[in-house]
């Protein structure tokens, strides 16, 4: 019978059934695909690490894996141990090497290890001499200028102008000539790499006495905890001992919310299509109503018809769910190939890896076509189950015909009490799940509440002298069920649309906002080879304070500071830190001056991520590791800021050297004298001594690129909105021909009055106008809401910033125009099935 | 009056190479005004097609109809189908077997549905309605809906509906089908009086031989074309 069924299903409506499995395809395979896409550049990237740390059990980790992490005096401490079997030092540094052919030009990570500890964590770092000078040296890994390359790195210097055998690279100002010795054999490792010994390395980067990290490898049978718990007091603050599996959760961390938020937009698009198959099987329900009657009366129960309803629902579900899968393994394949695993986001920015997917991820994202299928076939079926026979089989009953049954208003009341109570409750470990329900369940709440809805907003239609308008107005108000139907699809994709609307903008205007304060210099100015160590020189510094036409260059200092291993590193600002700096920074709050002053600590100015991950809180006095030493300072403020997710200390230059003696300069802020002419100052910089080895640009060539930065990450998300509200037109289109045919006897009847095809028409499109206008209407405010916990819950507790509304009224006012005029020409195009000379006839189907 | 003059009725064209026998052909009638008959002929004998060729919801294959002098077009175009759908509006009123109320207006909107379209003014609709209520036996039926009105009712309205704008002719199709032999006999007398109240021309469409009595006088339907025909 299921059978039966299911071809007579797909025969009465092989196009929208078409378009049902389709739509779920299309929102599977975006989340596949993105879900892909992320998790083979995660994947590349622990593997990375693990290749790099070898059989290591843990390692001791300052910062983020930079040469400045802390002092090489611990590696005594620990090699006393001896609970700890190998510990071997580390110093990573990421370079560009000059004269590369082509000019996208990629970065080297170099490593400088202590050959004879990190050999017994990772074979694969011995070198093998190639270069016949070197070949007699039987220690050339241990001269300080000699590096081994891998094939990544030998490939892209595969075609450098460089004399053989010799690698140039800047570090600051600087630029240095190391020979390469040989090559490594790590094909785990599929990023360039050079390897050399550490003290080289350390030499290289102005770095001796430093170290990134320390690989340890303990004796067998001692606890990695209860060594962790002896050890750590002993070590300087800041430092954290972190297994492999935590540095794979941390670098996972980092990218966490960015990847489940768009995994959860691209979502959208199935559930629009769970939408599309609701409307697809209520049409095929209206249709086959007397056939199922028919059923019943010879003896299939209620159950046997819902199962064989919701099965069919199931099956649409499954082939959805297939051919999504299929489509977005290839998609995010060919997308890897094609253009690397970076979404807009930069977080994976130069990773190209393989598509790597699993039984797993296939079943889970056929599971979810599947479920989309169910959900919306489950409230059509159970219908039709619902249904008494006598009455679908009684020929003159109009009004049960297409009829939908709705839920009680305590439902969708219920559901919204539940929204608003879940908001209350805080993320789950980092990630705003419950937001999330609040938001799924705030739209099911409306959608329950659609009909008691649409029957308020048509107290404010007025009445109308037009028989046909009046015609128009009476059917929805008094088929709460068939408009209710229609709407739910327009106000879930379009409640969709304008939340992203209004959050993108409002993200958008507050970066803006944001920008025009933090970008207060003319001109910024950085070493030309990016990177903490690439810091300019104290004379170049000097030389650049005194060019003409500067009014003030502020020097910028970058660290960054390991404050919970759990998590991520925190970066550390130090500037000078003037009442006019501060102004500029967006102050959120600032703590009581005097009650700062009273303290007499370094005052910071943390971060809304400082505040939410670490209680960094104003006024508060908190304790920060220090070049080893943790120092008590006091918060003086909380700064927005858009560009650091996990949080940002602001310190005053004079107070940071005070405490550390580090005067080391990342970035110059030059402000000119007013009518200095920029281009000209730019020119200077460029013939200064170290001109060429410095990276100038325009304050608002930054803002520009940050903004056309901000606008690609967004562009998956404009496609995968453009993508939820094609689906929800489908719907639109599936629920009105649903209507037409369930109302054929009704335009039948109306034409024999004298009724005429055109005003038909123009019922229909009245029809599809107001329902359109109606459900903008829930639409919009409904998005509204949903923006709102966008913007002040899910952004905050995915990436602990706040941003200010931004309303986009034309914008919301032009969709919704669109959407009204699409709704109506949508009814009309669906509805001509009402004017077609079936429509005439059907008021004899009965006779 | 309602003159056919050498009406046929084919589907597809007759030069058609595949055999193509027409429904009916060369049908010659005339009704006079104010008379009621009974149309009867087997199933599938073309009395519905007859109906709807006579409405302007189907195009015949040849010949002429005029109502009260007024030639109907019988041919495709939307000019023709706006015609011909006015035509209806105006001087036209229907009842069917399934009575075709709309579910979403009440009784009094139902029976106003063709005023309204007629642009009749409030008050005149008003009256009208409650007149053909009256006449119908319904008259505290007013603010009722569909659903809750029995099939004896429901018709009751639809004859109301159709009559209210005074149209030239009523085309009736089998209007007691779905009722049981009492409520049919009372719905027959009902139509039977308020055809003459209203002194329209009338075609009722039956299989009844009880149902046509009421009618002035029975034609039959077959492939020798339109006959008059005697009950028993």
């Amino acid at each position: 019978m299921l059978t039966r069924f299911f071809i007579a299903s797909i025969r009465a409506n092989l196009g929208r059934t078409t378009m049902s499995v389709a739509g779920i395809a299309l929102g599977v395979a975006l989340g596949s695909a993105v879900h892909v896409i992320n998790q083979s550049a995660i994947s590349e990237m622990q593997q990375a690490t693990r290749t790099l740390s070898g059989d290591a059990d843990l390692a001791l980790r300052g910062g983020r894996a930079s040469i400045s992490g802390f002092d090489e005096g611990v590696l005594e401490t620990l090699r006393g141990d001896e609970r700890i079997a190998v510990a071997s030092p580390v110093v990573e540094m990421n370079l560009v090497p000059e004269d590369q052919a082509g000019n996208n030009k990629q970065s080297i990570k170099f490593i400088g290890i202590d050959i004879f500890q990190a050999a017994r964590l990772q074979p694969g770092f011995v070198g093998e001499v190639s270069d016949t000078n070197s070949r007699a040296d039987r220690f050339a890994t241990l001269q300080p200028s000699q590096v081994f390359l891998n094939r990544a790195a030998q490939a892209l210097l595969s075609g450098s102008s460089m004399p053989p055998n010799t690698l140039t690279v800047q570090t600051g100002t600087e630029r240095k000539t190391l020979h390469i010795a040989g090559k490594i054999e790590l094909p785990q490792f599929k990023e360039p790499l050079a390897v050399m010994d550490i003290a080289g390395a350390q030499m290289l980067f102005n770095q001796v006495g430093n170290l990134s990290r320390i690989d340890l490898r303990l004796q067998p049978g001692v606890n990695i905890e209860t060594l962790r718990r002896d050890l750590l007091p002993s070590l300087p603050p800041g430092l954290n001992l972190i297994t492999p599996q935590q540095t794979d959760e941390q670098s996972a961390a980092v990218s966490r919310a960015y990847r489940i938020n768009l995994t959860v937009l691209s979502l959208v698009a199935l559930f629009t299509g769970g939408f599309l198959v609701f409307s697809t099987q209520s049409l095929s329900v209206v249709r086959r109503r007397t056939q199922f009657a028919l059923y019943r009366t010879l003896g299939v129960t209620r159950r046997e018809l819902m199962r064989a309803l919701v099965t069919e629902g199931a099956l649409l579900g499954a082939i959805g769910g297939v051919l999504g899968t299929l489509l977005g393994l290839t998609i995010a394949t060919f997308a890897l190939k094609k253009f690397g695993a970076d979404l807009g986001s930069g977080f994976f920015a130069g990773v190209a890896p393989e598509a790597e997917w699993h039984a797993g991820i296939i079943l889970f994202f056929v599971s979810l076509g599947i479920a989309a299928g169910l959900v919306g076939a489950w409230l059509p079926a159970r219908q039709a189950a619902a249904e008494a026979p006598a009455r679908a089989l009684k020929a003159n009953d109009e009004a049960g015909s297409g009829d939908v049954q709705l839920p009680p208003v305590w439902v969708g009341l219920s559901l919204l009490i539940l929204s608003a109570a879940l908001l209350v409750v805080p993320a789950i470990d980092g990630i705003p799940w419950t937001a999330y329900a609040s938001i799924a369940s705030m739209l099911f709440g409306v959608i329950a509440l659609a009909p008691k809805l649409c029957a308020a907003a048509l107290l404010f239609v007025p009445p109308s002298s037009s028989i046909i308008r009046q015609l128009a107005a009476r059917h929805i108000e008094k088929s709460p069920g068939p408009a209710a139907a229609a709407i739910t699809g327009i106000v879930a994709s379009f409640s969709l649309m304008i939340a992203m609307l209004i959050m993108v903008v409002s993200f958008r205007a507050s970066l803006e906002d944001w920008l025009t304060g933090v970008l207060k210099a003319d001109i910024y100015v950085r070493s030309a080879r990016p990177g903490e160590a690439n810091a300019i020189n104290a004379r170049t510094g000097a030389a650049l304070q005194a060019l003409a036409g500067v009014q003030w260059a502020d020097i910028l200092r970058y660290r960054s500071i390991a404050l919970d291993g759990e998590r991520p590193p925190v970066t550390l600002i130090a500037r000078p830190l003037r009442e006019d700096v501060l102004t500029s920074l967006t102050m959120l709050r600032r703590a009581d001056a005097s009650e700062v002053a009273r303290t007499g600590l370094p005052v910071i100015w943390v971060t809304e991520a400082m505040v939410d991950l670490y209680g960094f809180e104003a006024g508060h006095v908190v304790t920060v590791p220090m070049e080893g030493v943790a120092r008590k300072l006091v918060v003086g403020g909380v700064w927005r800021d858009f560009a650091r997710s996990y949080g940002a200390i602001t310190i005053d230059r004079s107070a940071y050297i005070a405490m550390t003696g580090d005067t080391r300069i990342n970035d110059m802020a030059i402000s000119l004298k007013p009518g200095v002419n920029r281009a000209d100052v730019l020119d200077s910089i460029r013939t200064m001594p170290d001109g060429d080895r410095l990276e100038s640009i325009d304050a608002s060539e930054i803002r520009k690129m940050s903004l056309s930065a901000f606008d690609r990450s967004f562009a998956v998300t404009y496609v995968l909105e453009i993508a939820a509200i094609f689906v929800g037109l489908a719907g639109i289109s599936a629920t009105f021909s649903a209507q037409a045919w369930s109302r054929r006897r009704e335009f039948g009847m109306l034409r024999h009055l004298g009724v005429t095809r055109r005003e038909i028409q123009k019922l229909l499109s009245i029809e599809g106008a107001l329902l359109g206008t109606i459900g903008a209407m829930i639409g919009l405010a409904l998005g509204f809401a949903i923006a709102l916990v966008l913007i002040f819950v899910v952004n905050r507790q995915s990436f602990h910033w706040s941003m200010e509304l931004h309303i986009p009224w034309l914008a919301l006012v032009i969709l919704s125009v669109t959407l009204v005029a699409l709704t109506a020409l949508s009814a009309v195009i669906s509805g001509r099935f009402a004017v077609s000379r079936q429509a005439v006839m059907a008021v004899k189907e009965d006779a | 009056m309602l003159v056919i003059r050498q009406l046929t009725k084919r589907f597809g064209p007759a030069s058609s190479s595949l055999p193509n026998p027409p429904i009916f052909e060369n049908l010659d009638f005339t009704l006079a005004a104010g008379e009621y008959i009974a149309l009867m002929g087997e199933s599938g004998a073309g009395k519905s097609t007859l109906l709807n060729i006579i409405a302007g919801l189907e195009p015949a294959s040849s010949g002429e109809i005029s109502l009260a002098g007024q030639s109907l077009g019988v041919g495709k175009k939307q000019n023709d189908d706006d015609t011909a759908t006015l035509f209806r509006r105006q001087k036209l009123g229907f009842v069917f077997q399934a009575f075709h109320l709309l579910p979403y207006l009440n009784v009094f909107e139902n029976i106003a549905l063709p005023l309204r379209l007629n642009s009749w003014a409030s008050p005149e609709i008003k009256t009208r309605v409650l007149e053909m209520l009256t006449a119908v036996g319904l008259p505290e039926k007013t603010n009722a809906l569909p659903r809750e009105l029995s099939g004896g009712e429901m018709q009751r309205i639809a004859i109301a509906r159709a009559l209210a704008h005074r149209p030239q002719l009523l085309l009736a199709d089998e209007p007691t089908g779905n009722l049981d032999p009492d409520t049919a006999a009372q719905i027959m007398t009902l139509l039977r009086t308020e055809i003459q109240r209203n002194g329209t021309t009338a075609i009722l469409v039956t299989h009844s031989e009880i149902a046509a009595r009421s009618a002035d006088r029975a034609v039959q339907l077959s492939k020798r074309g339109l006959e008059p025909r005697a009950l028993g």
